[in-house]
Order: C-alpha cells, then sequence, then structure tokens
C-alpha cells in the first residue's frame, strides 16, 4: 500500500491510498506505529485516496485512538467518502471519532 | 453477458490476497456501479478473511470463491472446507458502545449484513458455503 505522509509543525497528516483492507492494514499499522514510536501524537488520516475499508482497517483505526487516548494524543479524520462514511456508521466508528470534510479542518482540530 | 467463474486458492493470507485481487478484477468487468463495486470487495474481504484466520486457524484447507452475474444480479459464492460454522448466527456487536470498552473484531460479519442485499449460509458436502448477492442499482 502507498501512504502519503505530510508534517505541518506538530500534525502529521497520513493518506493511505486504495484500499485498506485485510492484506493492507498492516502497511498502515506499522506506519503509525512508527509515527508514534517517534513521539508524534497528533495525527490525520486523510481518507481522500481511499476507496473502502474493511474492519481490518476499522480495528487498526481504533488502536490508534485507543493508544491517542492514553498518551494524550488527538487524532482527526478527514475527506471520507459516502461509502467509508457507511462502514464508519454502521460500525458505531462515527462517534469515536473527530471526522471532518477537509484536510485543513482536521489539522486545525489536532493542533 | 451472463457469466460464471471459479477460482481455488488455498486458505490462508496469500489465498486471500489472490481471491481478492480476481474478484477486482472481475468487477471492474461486469456492469456494476462504483458503490455496487466497493460494497461486494469489502463483503469479501471481511467474508474470505474471517475464513483464513478462524476457519483455518489450525489446519490447512481451500476456498472456492465462485462469482456470478445473471440478469442483473450480481453474487459471490465462497465454499471453504474449514470446521462447519455458520457465520450468520454469531451475535451482533454491540456498536455503541463508548471508546473504552470498544475491542477489536467482531464487525466483519455485522459488515457483510449490511454491504450485500442478501446473504445466505449452507453447509453442503462437507463445505461451508456463504452467499452473498446484490442487485445492481
Amino acid at each position: 500500500m502507498t501512504i502519503h505522509e505530510e508534517r505541518v509543525g506538530d500534525v502529521v497528516v497520513v493518506a493511505p491510498m486504495g484500499r485498506i483492507d485485510s492484506t493492507t492494514s498492516a502497511d498502515l499499522d506499522t506506519r503509525l506505529l512508527a509515527l508514534d514510536a517517534e513521539g508524534r501524537r497528533q495525527v490525520v488520516v486523510d481518507f481522500s485516496g481511499v476507496e473502502y475499508i474493511s474492519s481490518a482497517g476499522l480495528r487498526i483505526l481504533l488502536t490508534l485512538a485507543k493508544r491517542a487516548r492514553d498518551k494524550a494524543g488527538r487524532v482527526a479524520l478527514c475527506s471520507q467518502d459516502q461509502s467509508v462514511r457507511q462502514v464508519f456508521d454502521l460500525a458505531g466508528f462515527t462517534a469515536l471519532f473527530s471526522i471532518v470534510a477537509t484536510r485543513d479542518d482536521a489539522i486545525a482540530v489536532t493542533r | 453477458m451472463d457469466s460464471t467463474d471459479t477460482l481455488t486458492v488455498p486458505g490462508t493470507p496469500e489465498g486471500l490476497r489472490d481471491a481478492m485481487a480476481a474478484l477486482e478484477s472481475w468487477t471492474t468487468r461486469v456492469p456494476v456501479t462504483p458503490e455496487i463495486r466497493r460494497r461486494v470487495l469489502t463483503a469479501l474481504d471481511e467474508v474470505l478473511s474471517n475464513v483464513v484466520r478462524h476457519g483455518f486457524k489450525s489446519q490447512t484447507g481451500e476456498m472456492t470463491v465462485t462469482r456470478s452475474w445473471l440478469d442483473g444480479a450480481l453474487s459471490v459464492e465462497v465454499a471453504d472446507t474449514a470446521p462447519a460454522f455458520n457465520p450468520l448466527l454469531l451475535a451482533p456487536p454491540d456498536v455503541g458502545l463508548p471508546l473504552e470498552s470498544r475491542r477489536p473484531g467482531g464487525l466483519g460479519v455485522a459488515l457483510v449484513r449490511a454491504l450485500s442485499d442478501d446473504v445466505q449460509y449452507a453447509h453442503r458436502l462437507g463445505r461451508n458455503v456463504l452467499t452473498l448477492s446484490w442487485r445492481n442499482s
């Protein structure tokens, strides 16, 4: 999986491209764990390049949210299309995350 | 252009990857909407990864994926040689719990149900057979 990364001040924006499923989700987990190991606590996950997400991907995001809670970090998600949003709604994940429209909004939320 | 294709793969992460690649390719060849395509691929990732992770946890076996496009409707049947297990009997997860109480997992079957128009389970000839279908609308 290709994962784009942008650093805006203390905020890291992670933008996975393609599908986040049982085959690719380990790549996302590895990247997020590496950021955690670096001490990065403000993380945005930008979904604009995500084609779909399955529960394997949701699991990675759940652990990201729990890490952030335990370490006083901030996480925001942005640019979800309708089908990704539907999976979040079905899983009850919409209430667990700050989900905003644009990358700029997400950066503002995590600052 | 009715069509049926069958692919048999080992019940391993590599088999899962190959089956998903075949399904991705197939869903670009049948005239389904992008929305249906995403639903099909998401649901099949759930089904196949559950079979690999839970069904074949301590044994080897195979999964046969049969894709059909018939009269404007699409169906995918997954038959596996793992021990008999009907995933549709699993209780749905409580998706209303707060973050502290949420545990990873348990969501796959709920997503399969929600993303498919119809799901049926049968145990036939020593195989678990799960059939997912979608109307193309």
